[in-house]
């Protein structure tokens, strides 16, 4: 991997914390957008899995939780300038969880 | 299908768990239609069945090397009608309404109760068979150039069909209880089953088994090869299609190529072609969920059938059905193995 | 607005003329200082499938298929700007029988599949 530059393949599926340490759940999505000639990154989705979150490593357990009602999925969005990839296999929210947007 | 089914799951590695279990399974199946064509030979002709698998593997290849999907489709469907004897056996020997009632009534096995949920797991699995809807039929539509408008088509279709396929498994057993459980004959062997259209159709009846055995396996056979190739090809991303010249799906033609070669060689091990059916059926219903539950994600997702979403009735019906056929083959199997079977 | 991961990851890749080559295997971000992250890439091959299961994984096969010339795309790079979506599959404006991701493909009709009869 070059510097300056990280795989969507890699990241997605990764636990996120945020700026305190705290658990916040996993990268499930990039939304992109166009600005211009180019398309950029305007959010990253990630989604909390609760009493589930051991088996959330497994994409097919992350569908299946979004479809039963059994585990609440808290679904969070970070703004590009808040998520943090110096460690890519950690992503790291750069606000505390509580200064995000509600969960919805 | 496959490729939907590979983004929904969002991670090529974590598809190809799927793919290798469902295809080393499938593999198994081949093996079987393949020995069951063989055995037929060796019913009509006194070869040992080994010995044919060669033969019938070559057949199944250059089948698929020259025929079309619709060749394939109708070719072997239009011969299958050969199983009609079933039914007009099963008429001929005058069963007792009654006793077909009681029959369709669910009931409890009176001896060997693990052998007995063996072969219901075996049913199940036999006719639900995810890879031919998921990539067979599925292929199907896509080489045939279908479009939504098909649908209301498709359903009739598929619902005469198997009602009608259902109507001929029940058929044989019928013909089965009625020539076989009086004489106190329990099957153990292929050529004993050969003589139950004996008894109704005389010498015809055993020459029609024969055909309807050969020519079912073989029809298995063509589609279940294909549905590996579909599967393979499609989740991979590779050119793909019957209809498709060769030299222009290379990968695809290689897949399926490699695959009748190999079912070919464990046929040639002389493993029970009875055995390996109920073995590979058995297993298939093991696999269901690993199959059928990533489908069910496609068919509740507006994302990609739109409108035509799953209800509530038809999730609640698959999901019941694949769950206890997993739970009865995962308890099944190894008391059927350790049975000595 | 696109969503990388339900859109584009794993989606079937369409070259010129409708041939299949393959998937997206990997989305490359390009991080930029004081400005939002820019979509570089796409990648095919079995790579960036590998580097999933994997960095040391990755490692070993892009060397396996070097060190022993194997007909295989190790990986392939497209760039963003010539990538269109079209329903759920991915156009990419290139040639596929000329491009990297069709080594095995052609290895296969030269060597093998086009030297049987009927192909």
């Amino acid at each position: 991997m070059e510097q300056g530059e990280i795989h969507v393949e890699i990241v997605v599926g990764r636990k996120v914390v945020d700026a305190t340490g705290r658990p916040l759940g996993r990268l499930e999505e990039i939304v992109i957008e166009r600005e211009g000639d180019e398309w950029v990154v305007r959010e990253y989705l990630v989604d909390g899995y609760g009493a589930g979150e051991r088996f959330a490593g497994w994409t097919i357990a992350r569908a299946m939780f979004h479809v039963l009602p059994v585990i609440e999925g808290r679904r969070r969005r970070v703004p590009w300038h808040l998520m943090d990839f110096s460690d890519p296999e950690q992503p790291r929210v750069m606000v505390p969880a509580a200064e995000l947007a509600s969960p919805g | 299908m496959l490729l939907c089914q590979s983004s929904e799951l969002g991670r090529s590695d974590e598809f190809l768990v799927p793919l290798t279990l469902v295809g080393l399974v499938t593999l198994l199946v081949l093996a079987s239609e393949i020995g069951g064509v063989s055995l037929a030979l060796q019913l009509a002709t006194g070869i040992a069945f080994p010995w044919w698998a060669p033969a019938v593997a070559l057949a199944v290849w250059l089948l698929l090397w020259k025929g079309t999907f619709g060749v394939i489709e109708y070719g072997v469907s239009l011969l299958g009608l050969v199983t009609i004897a079933f039914v007009v056996a099963a008429v001929r020997l005058r069963p007792e309404i009654t006793e077909l009632g009681r029959g369709l009534l669910p009931s409890l096995p009176q001896h060997e109760p693990a052998h007995y949920w063996y072969i219901a797991v075996s049913i199940l699995g036999a006719s639900i068979t995810p890879y031919l809807f998921y990539y067979f039929y599925s292929s199907g539509a896509v080489e045939d150039g279908w479009n939504e408008g098909h649908l209301r088509l498709n359903r009739v279709v598929a619902t005469l069909g198997t009602s009608f396929g259902g109507g001929l498994a029940a058929a044989v057993l019928v013909v089965a209880a009625l020539v076989l459980a009086p004489r106190g004959i329990a099957i153990e062997s292929c050529e004993q089953v050969a003589l139950i259209l004996t008894t109704s159709l005389g010498r015809a009846g055993f020459w029609l088994f024969v055909a309807s055995l050969g020519i079912a396996c073989f029809g298995a056979a063509l589609e279940v090869t294909l549905a590996v190739a579909y599967m393979v090809a499609q989740g991979l991303g590779w050119n793909w299609g019957e209809n498709v010249k060769p030299r222009h799906a290379a990968r695809f033609c290689a897949t399926y190529t490699v695959v009748v070669a190999l079912a070919m060689l464990i046929v040639i091990t002389g493993v029970d072609p009875l055995k390996l059916t109920l073995l590979a059926m058995a297993l298939t219903a093991a696999t269901l969920p690993v199959a059928v539950v990533p489908f069910l994600f496609l068919m509740n997702d507006p994302f990609y059938v739109r409108e035509h979403c799953n209800g509530w009735i038809g999730n609640g019906v698959v999901l019941a059905i694949i769950l206890l056929a997993s739970v009865l083959a995962v308890v099944s199997i190894p008391l059927e193995i350790m049975g000595g079977s | 607005m696109i969503h990388l991961v339900r859109d584009v990851l794993d989606s079937q890749l369409l070259a010129r003329r409708g041939l299949k080559m393959g998937k997206v295997d990997g989305i490359v971000l390009e991080l930029r200082e004081g400005a939002a992250p820019r979509v570089a890439a796409i990648e095919t091959g079995l790579v960036p499938l590998a580097r999933r299961l994997g960095p040391g994984l990755a490692r070993r096969v892009e060397r396996l298929i070097v060190d022993r010339g194997l007909p295989v795309n190790p990986d392939l790079r497209i760039p963003w700007a010539q990538v269109r979506r079209e329903g759920i599959e991915i156009r990419v404006g290139i040639d596929a029988e000329t491009s990297p991701a069709y080594v095995c493909e052609r290895w296969l009709r030269d060597r093998v599949i086009g030297r049987i009869p009927g192909a």
